[in-house]
């Protein structure tokens, strides 16, 4: 709070400053920034805690955690990577603290400085997701329409199609994306971040129509997403 | 954003100066913290900046996919500048494109308000008071919404404000007042319009 917020509300009667505190509240919903993550591809980097060498971390993920305890997470895998981070106030914005991190040139240990009383609230508070030991979800068999499969699962699924597509067997990326779609549906969450590693595939095998193809039917069922937009700069 | 910031510095023999990078590699682990500690902000900042609620998360995504591709190349020290840059190009974007289909560009529909109501106060919901904030937030000018949602719901300085847009303080200052001026003016005209006592 600052003397120029206090200046605005001071003036204004109680509507407007409602209006203002409705704002206050508003937050993005939960689990969105795991979706956003595993959309952008670094899902995978900030699961990665749980491996047997980070089983703690792990641990306190699986628990549920708040986007401050990720962020120390993501700092230690980013100390182990040999960076060096400092981790400053940034409390007066509400704001998550700012990482700032710098390439390791010395041979000195990292200092790390946590001063941040960051205010995760509930709805910051995010859940891990595709963590590798997880136990499969049981195979739900329902005739109809499938129901909204754990979130879990197709980012197990896009990770390892995104990893194919990034070892250069674009072949196995594309039967995984396949797979995606026949098991999740075109109303998967992330249905068209796979169908974006689709299209990569196709054109890294230089089928350049089979891509045309996908992008074609992403635009009809999925036509305002980033992937959709991405699709289509690799198309055109 | 193609090269990397430079910086000069004095070789050292003293004679000719260097240009040193001043950015530097992000790992996927720094990205994916990046992204944890400035989600809930961006997407704040995306939704002030009047992005209808349905559009957000992939306005948000938008900014992130630009901003995690060009890290690398970011100065030191400006990833926040960098941020909140994206973040404007990106809403600015976003609400040209609800401007195409919606008659009443980057608005929600605002709420009916039964004029016999007790009270705007007391009747309405979270959203529909957020939904009333977008319509005392249309008119402004993006640059100065920008300050005025940085100031006045972000609750930064005003030099803190003019370091992250890069823009001078007196700016900053100048565009405050007059998107003040116009807020109170247009939370009036919000609250005369949707019933409420003026």
């Amino acid at each position: 709070m600052n003397a120029n917020r206090e200046l605005l509300r001071d003036r204004l009667d109680g509507f407007g400053k409602s209006l203002f505190d409705a704002a206050d509240i508003d937050a993005p919903k939960s689990g969105s920034a795991d979706k956003l993550l595993v959309a952008l591809g670094i899902g995978a980097a900030v699961t990665a805690v749980a491996t047997p060498a980070a089983a703690a971390p792990a641990a306190a993920a699986a628990k549920g955690t708040t986007v401050a305890t990720m962020t120390k997470l993501a700092v230690v895998l980013a100390l182990a990577s040999g960076g060096a981070v400092a981790v400053h106030e940034a409390a007066k914005h509400r704001e998550a603290p700012v990482v700032v991190a710098t390439p390791a040139t010395t041979s000195p240990p990292p200092a790390i400085a946590t001063t941040a009383k960051a205010k995760a609230t509930a709805s910051e508070s995010i859940t891990p997701v595709a963590l590798p030991d997880a136990p499969p979800e049981p195979a739900k068999s329902t005739a109809s329409a499938p129901r909204a499969p754990a979130l879990s699962e197709q980012v197990a699924l896009l990770d390892d199609a995104r990893s194919q597509l990034a070892s250069g067997d674009a072949t196995s990326a594309l039967a995984t994306t396949r797979r995606f779609e026949q098991r999740f549906g075109r109303n998967a969450t992330l249905y068209p971040e796979a169908m974006l590693v689709a299209v990569q595939a196709n054109l890294a095998r230089g089928d350049r129509d089979a891509a045309r193809s996908i992008a074609q039917s992403l635009e009809k069922t999925h036509p305002h997403t980033p992937a959709t937009s991405k699709v289509r700069e690799l198309v055109n | 954003m193609s090269m990397p910031a430079m910086t000069s510095a004095t070789a050292h023999n003293g004679t000719a100066p260097l240009l040193v990078p001043r950015t530097r590699a992000w790992t996927q682990a720094e990205l994916g913290a990046f992204v944890l500690q400035h989600h809930a902000f961006a997407w704040r900042m995306v939704r002030r900046l009047g992005v209808m609620e349905s559009s957000v998360d992939d306005a948000v995504q938008q900014v992130f996919m630009v901003v995690t591709s060009k890290l690398g190349g970011v100065e030191i020290g400006k990833e926040r500048s960098f941020l909140v840059s994206t973040i404007i190009r990106v809403a600015a974007n976003a609400r040209r494109a609800q401007a195409r289909v919606l008659e009443q560009p980057w608005n929600d529909e605002p709420p009916e308000i039964a004029s016999d109501a007790p009270t705007p106060e007391e009747s309405l919901s979270q959203a529909q008071r957020r939904a009333l904030l977008d319509e005392v937030l249309a008119p402004l000018p993006l640059e100065m919404r920008t300050v005025f949602v940085l100031a006045e719901l972000e609750g930064m300085s005003a030099p803190e404000i003019a370091s992250l847009i890069e823009t001078p303080v007196g700016t900053v200052t100048s565009r405050l007042r007059r998107a003040r001026e116009l807020v109170e003016r247009q939370v009036r005209v919000v609250r005369a319009k949707h019933g409420g006592p003026s």
